[in-house]
């Protein structure tokens, strides 16, 4: 009996970890594209535009790159070289990620948009905008 | 009886990583005497095939594995799926699989990492005087919890990434060695702890000892 308490404490421990891992992808806070659009409003993407724009411009244009899902399915590479060097940082540095606002200051309120490669981090699975402050870890 | 009980338990986690995991490996050597012999694997005969392959002084081991190098490409274990993350390059996925254990403690000191660079650098970018902190806390973190060799080897599977720049990929090796060189540094001389390694981290942004492509942010003074 008191092993199988063990064996299932073990189990529980294991599964709570890798629930752990997950929780800090999953649990991050991504905005919806109509309230996306509610904020920032639409601007048809360009991406000579968006590249050179300064942040605080480009997220009405972000809200058409996800309305039109305009890179999904499309090869990461196609999104360095239409949008440049990616200039801010989300989880991985295999998920591309652009400012679309200034900084706000520590602890404000702050939005970028993430390109999340597939699991052969050829192609884009998924594009989102994600909440980068201040979102805070489970661990 | 309270370290009886512990030993209990840790062969049992133990136990049970081994079978979830199906713990045993390969060696490299082993796969290419293998995949040299154009065996099938997941074939009826390729165990009894691989076990009458020729050997030599370098894979004469090799029949041992047959059983492993065997079973059909591709084949992913329970825990090793669990613990696959987005964002993984193909080597980061092949050490989750390999050391599922060493994996979780890669990803958690990747949090705290995170989390020291979110308190001293508020503002975070690609390639900036925060990434350059991110790179060094994370090696330095994981030098101290699984030792220099498989601590790069974690770190150089994450920088093999087809995605990156040349450039931004040689920013994150030297940054992630000199995390690695004064983390031990710090262990031989008994200082190590999280808040030596960041003050060493801004001081050797302070020193420009470490590679920034695109400096911008101002350093602290001392860790927040």
């Amino acid at each position: 009996m008191k092993l199988i308490k063990i064996f299932a404490f073990t189990l529980i421990t294991v599964f709570s970890a890798m629930y752990l891992c997950w929780a800090q992808y999953y649990a991050a806070k991504f905005m919806d594209v109509s309230v996306a659009e509610k904020k920032w409003g639409l601007e048809k993407f360009e991406p000579r535009l968006f590249r050179s724009k300064n942040p605080s411009s480009r997220s009405s244009m972000a809200v058409d790159i996800l309305k039109r899902k305009i890179y999904l399915g499309k090869d990461m590479s196609l999104v360095r070289k239409e949008l440049g060097n990616p200039d801010s940082y989300f989880f991985s540095d295999t998920i591309y990620a652009y400012k679309i606002m200034p900084f706000p200051g520590a602890n404000e309120e702050n939005w970028h948009l993430v390109f999340i490669p597939d699991e052969s981090l050829e192609k884009v699975k998924e594009v989102k905008i994600h909440k980068k402050c201040c979102y805070k870890s489970p661990l | 009886m309270l370290k009886l009980k512990l030993v209990l338990h840790l062969s049992l986690f133990n136990i049970f990583f081994s079978i979830a995991t199906n713990a045993q490996t390969t060696d490299k050597e082993c796969i290419n005497w293998f995949n040299n012999s154009k065996i099938k694997p997941g074939t009826k005969d390729c165990e009894l095939k691989c076990s009458s392959l020729l050997t030599d002084m370098a894979t004469f081991t090799c029949p041992d594995q047959c059983e492993l190098l065997c079973k059909s490409k591709g084949e992913t274990t329970i825990v090793g799926r669990l613990l696959y993350y987005p964002g993984l390059t193909p080597d980061e996925k092949k050490l989750v699989e390999k050391y599922p254990k060493d994996a979780l403690i890669v990803f958690i000191q990747k949090e705290i990492a995170e989390r020291s660079t979110n308190r001293n650098f508020p503002e975070q970018n690609l390639n900036d005087e925060s990434d350059a902190f991110r790179h060094f806390m994370w090696a330095g973190l994981l030098t101290k919890k699984l030792g220099k060799t498989k601590a790069k080897e974690f770190l150089d599977a994450h920088e093999n990434n087809r995605l990156q720049d040349i450039s931004d990929k040689n920013m994150d090796i030297w940054n992630n060695n000199k995390g690695m060189g004064i983390s031990e540094k710090l262990t031989y001389a008994n200082k190590w702890n999280l808040k030596n390694l960041e003050s060493e981290a801004l001081k050797a942004l302070k020193e420009k000892k470490l590679k920034v492509l695109t400096p911008r942010l101002k350093i602290p003074e001392v860790p927040k």
